[in-house]
């Protein structure tokens, strides 16, 4: 008997695609956003020029505290492109400078809410019990003062332990020095940090809360268990399991933040408190304007356009990311 | 739910005292205060007094009786003095000229007028000593009065609450008008182009700065009606017309910022009860979808709405600060404003006070109501 040798038909190549390059990934991800969310990625359009424009600011306009004294209250023309403001400065430097500020607190203010969130929302939601009950009622008290207080006090107590020199920067002048020369960064610096370091604080109490309750719930699943039983340290779990896994809610109020930041930022400079040595959107719409825009209202109209497209930007931005990154809303878009 | 209501009524104490203990803590650490806001606003003037006052001290120092000393010896004191203020800036007092001389004698008059000042004021206690007057007085109703202008904080709050609670009132009924209807609306037609109107309605909403829409409301006014603002507040009971006259741009005004929120809010609650089983069920019975929607769903999705509305009380506060500001209205937050620039103590914790109360209360009324409308939510 012949030995019969079996053949069977060769199997077909069964594999795994290969995964893909990070940076291919990277930029399928952004393409899809931008396919399905357009109103999103017109958002983190406008976060990009901001910083953009705020970075190249002096490349792009010249200087906005010069006073052109003929030429106060001129309409936008091809000279001025948005005018010239009561004083005569170009209403278009100065609100290309104003950028500056706008994504320093912007992203100064964001950074530091989600710092300070994280460190008061997951370790209250992380080690339960006596301490959470301690720690919220720190935050209770938080949340009971009316934000202006806050703000307006630590403002003034910050611009004075400045006076003599603020994280050995000095406390920069009242008016500002020429910003197209190299050296305006170090001038308003100080006084951005300030603003800053307030907003922030404002900010955080109510964002610790959201924090804290996306830990409590992670802290519930079972892997988080299993970590425990492992042996895990505290410290693993809540930078291993915790923190990654509450990150895209993180993300969402980082971009809603921003929004909000942005705005009171605006507010504030309205207010005349906060960056005063540097042309700000905000102080823009302050003092004289308010009395002069029903015959010029140019004067008005570009920075308070700055301010609503940059806030709307980012809301859309981060509406959309929450769309896409917060599961438990995924589907109710 | 009684026990749990008296669980949180006890807590509030640690917390209102926690904010007061801050509140002053803070106002300690700001610079300057009101007795040099009151100097440098020139509304008082004095020191020549207090100058004497120090002179007679040094004397008294120096073993001499004041009602006999000679006009040597107070000159020789005064002269002590000046020396010993000089040497304290920095400089010799054996050759300085006469000027700088008169300004070390203006500069000590000046301080120890101001010392007497805050003497008489209570402001030179130390920290403990000022927050445990101030509670005290606060237990037994009395809230101080308030430096600059010397009059009571509680019948200034008692003049400018209902001020506040009138643009409160007004911001939040034009918010709901707004966003009740289209967030209903958005959440019927989900997806399609009303929903995504709307929702980009709501975001624009939030981003809009109440100062610029004031602005230009102001401005538009002026330019094409010929139309200005009344400059004057008064009270409704007084002169309605003028009243409503100013008040009702900035309630419409704070109303749309607040609607933004709300919408949403009214859109996610509405689109979750439109997915419960009770809505297939009224739509099989074959009721006509109006009444569907308004009848079932509605009807349902208010009741954490009507909670939420509670929890914007303290974006009304700071909202209303920049419209008070520019339509020059009287109201707790513009208060509690020129009371942090003048350094004014007792009016800064009162009003402090005032809103901490107002937000801790308002968060257990929510809290309460959500229960009470809601019987699924138990309380713990």
């Amino acid at each position: 008997m012949a030995t019969s040798t079996i053949s069977a038909p060769a199997l077909p190549e069964f594999y795994l695609r290969p995964e893909r390059p990070f940076m291919s990934r990277a930029l399928r991800a952004i393409g899809s956003f931008i396919v399905h969310k357009p109103l999103g990625a017109f958002g983190g359009f406008i976060l990009i020029l901001v910083i953009a424009v705020g970075v190249l600011s002096p490349m792009i306009a010249g200087d906005p505290n010069t006073v052109h004294l003929s030429d106060t209250l001129v309409r936008p023309n091809s000279t001025y492109w948005f005018g010239t403001d009561y004083n005569g400065r170009d209403v278009f430097d100065r609100i290309v400078f104003g950028c500056q500020v706008t994504a320093m607190v912007g992203l100064g203010t964001v950074i530091l809410v989600t710092v300070l969130s994280l460190l008061v929302g997951v370790t209250s939601g992380y080690f339960s019990g006596k301490f959470d009950f301690t720690v919220q009622r720190l935050v209770d008290i938080w949340l009971s003062f009316p934000a202006i207080f806050l703000i307006l006090t630590l403002v003034a107590v910050l611009k004075t332990s400045s006076n003599n020199g603020f994280f050995g920067l000095g406390r920069g002048p009242e008016i500002g020095p020429n910003p197209v020369d190299g050296d305006w960064f170090w001038y308003t610096f100080p006084r951005t940090t300030i603003v800053i370091l307030a907003l922030g604080v404002v900010l955080a109490g109510g964002a610790s809360r959201v924090v804290r309750s996306a830990t409590l719930q992670t802290r519930a699943a079972p892997y988080i268990e299993a970590a425990q039983v492992l042996g895990a340290t505290n410290t693993r779990i809540i930078f291993r399991h915790i923190i990654p896994n509450i990150m895209p809610i993180l993300i969402v109020l980082a971009t809603l933040q921003l929004g909000t930041a942005i705005l009171a930022e605006a507010t504030i400079s309205f207010l005349g408190i906060g960056v005063t040595n540097f042309p700000t959107w905000g102080q823009m719409l302050s003092g004289k304007t308010r009395e002069l825009a029903a015959d010029h209202m140019h004067i008005a109209l570009f920075p308070g356009l700055a301010i609503f497209l940059a806030v709307f930007g980012f809301n859309m931005l981060g509406d959309a990311l929450r769309d896409v990154l917060d599961p438990r809303l995924r589907g109710s878009r | 739910m009684a026990q749990y209501i008296v669980r949180r009524l006890l807590l509030m104490i640690p917390t209102l005292i926690g904010v007061s203990l801050l509140v002053t803590g803070l106002l300690r650490l700001l610079p300057a205060d009101a007795v040099d806001v009151l100097v440098a606003g020139g509304e008082v003037q004095g020191g020549g007094e207090a100058f004497k006052e120090l002179v007679e001290k040094k004397l008294v120092e120096d073993g001499k009786n004041p009602a006999t000393a000679t006009i040597t010896d107070k000159a020789r004191a005064e002269n002590a003095l000046i020396a010993a203020q000089l040497k304290k800036e920095g400089q010799d007092p054996e050759t300085t000229n006469q000027s700088l001389r008169q300004a070390a004698k203006n500069t000590l008059a000046l301080n120890a007028y101001k010392d007497n000042i805050r003497t008489r004021l209570g402001l030179n206690k130390n920290y403990i000593e000022q927050w445990s007057s101030w509670a005290w007085n606060a237990l037994q109703g009395d809230l101080g009065t308030s430096i600059i202008g010397s009059r009571p904080v509680s019948d200034e709050l008692k003049r400018r609450i209902p001020v506040s609670i009138e643009l409160g009132l007004l911001g939040m009924v034009v918010s709901l008008l707004i966003a009740l209807p289209l967030g209903v609306a958005s959440a019927v037609k989900q997806d399609g182009p009303i929903d995504y109107g709307m929702r980009s309605m709501a975001i624009a909403a939030l981003a809009i700065p109440s100062f610029f829409l004031a602005t230009i409301v102001i401005a538009l006014a002026s330019r094409y009606w010929n139309y200005s603002f009344p400059v004057k507040y008064r009270e409704f009971w007084d002169d309605p017309k003028t009243n409503l006259e100013l008040v009702i741009v900035p309630g419409i005004i704070l109303g749309i910022g607040l609607s933004g929120t709300l919408l949403r809010l009214t859109r996610a609650q509405m689109l979750e009860v439109l997915r419960q089983d009770y809505i297939r069920t009224a739509r099989a019975k074959g009721l006509a979808s109006r009444s569907v929607i308004v009848r079932h769903a509605v009807k349902n999705a208010f009741v954490p709405i009507v909670t939420i509305i509670g929890l914007q009380v303290p974006v009304l506060v700071g909202g209303s600060l920049v419209l008070e500001t520019i339509f020059g209205i009287p109201g707790v937050a513009r208060y509690l404003f020129e009371s942090i620039s003048n350094r004014d103590f007792p009016a800064v914790i009162g009003v402090n006070m005032l809103v901490a109360f107002v937000i801790v209360f308002t968060n257990l009324i929510v809290d309460v109501l959500y229960a009470v409308l809601d019987p699924r939510v138990r309380l713990s």
